[in-house]
């Protein structure tokens, strides 16, 4: 495993603890919590991991591939759009303090993370070494950059 | 109906020209569900959960939410509006998605903010087919009939 690799599978799991961190607030009732834990994770994983990922990370692989959209990108992306949404609904529902709503979204956030995340650990994230022209470099520098600011 | 890559297309329908299919009533309500290729993709659907009788949503909001074993994904309202009714068969038997999109599977039914405008950033017609197959041949779906 190199180190964009590496820096990458490791930011799905540092991501999915903030989640879980704000899913127990929500189970708790702890709902000013849960908003900022939730604020939390969302500035990470939107304003950061799929900033890089759409930003360098996906053409590259794409321009390593056949220089256009790829549809293993195309799906990823996809997935982005998707989870943006849910997102705000999520947040809308610790908002309303609504904790079946917020359940409900919380089980379909984590099925697409599992698959989007399995997706990218096995056929994108191997390719990005050779990919990029400082084979990663300034990703992982954004990543860990983002990690650091994210920390609960 | 069109067909593409094994996929129903049917030309008289609204596509948002993602997973979305709508219909216009003749009440100013419009029926919405899933397309073909977009049940394919998601695979054999074993969840689904519709938004209650009287919610209301903002353009883009997820009217559903569909699982199956390998994917899971939102149904996108393509305009404001609330729902007025939806497919209670699909909370016990989503799989009738992957059988039966376009009739006996319709997800909800949604009255429109502005019946007016509510079909403005959708497509229909040969414009709307073409988009789909781009859609399809993007996303490299083979469409299969579901037969149970």
């Amino acid at each position: 495993m190199n180190k964009i690799d590496q820096i990458m599978q490791q930011d799905h799991e540092h991501l999915d603890h903030l989640l879980q961190q704000s899913a127990h607030a929500v189970s708790i009732g702890a709902w000013q919590e849960a908003a900022h834990l939730f604020e939390i994770f969302r500035h990470g994983i939107v304003d950061g991991h799929m900033v890089v990922e759409e930003s360098t990370l996906f053409p590259a692989f794409e321009h390593k591939e056949i220089g256009d959209e790829h549809p293993l990108t195309a799906l990823l992306r996809k997935g982005h759009q998707d989870l943006r949404i849910f997102f705000e609904e999520m947040a809308e529902a610790i908002q309303d303090q609504d904790t079946e709503t917020f359940g409900d979204l919380l089980s379909t956030v984590q099925t697409i993370l599992r698959q989007h995340d399995a997706m990218e650990e096995k056929e994108l994230y191997p390719y990005l070494w050779e990919a990029l022209p400082d084979h990663g470099e300034a990703a992982a520098e954004r990543i860990l950059a983002s990690e650091a600011e994210t920390q609960s | 109906m069109s067909e593409y890559q094994g996929c129903e297309l049917p030309e008289d329908l609204f596509y948002d020209l993602d997973y979305v299919w709508i219909r216009p009533e003749n009440d100013s309500t419009f029926t919405i569900g899933v397309t073909d290729p977009a049940q394919t993709m998601s695979g054999r659907l074993q969840k689904a959960r519709i938004k209650k009788v009287g919610t209301h949503l903002d353009s883009g909001r997820h009217v559903a939410t569909l699982e199956s074993g390998k994917w899971a994904g939102g149904v996108p309202l393509p305009f404001a509006g609330e729902v007025i009714a939806r497919n209670e068969t699909l909370l016990s038997d989503p799989h009738l998605i992957n059988i039966d999109p376009y009739r006996d599977a319709w997800i909800a039914r949604i009255k429109p903010d502005d019946p007016q405008h509510a079909l403005d950033n959708v497509k229909t017609g040969p414009e709307a087919i073409e988009a789909l197959e781009a859609w399809i041949k993007r996303y490299g779906v083979q469409c299969m009939r579901c037969s149970d």
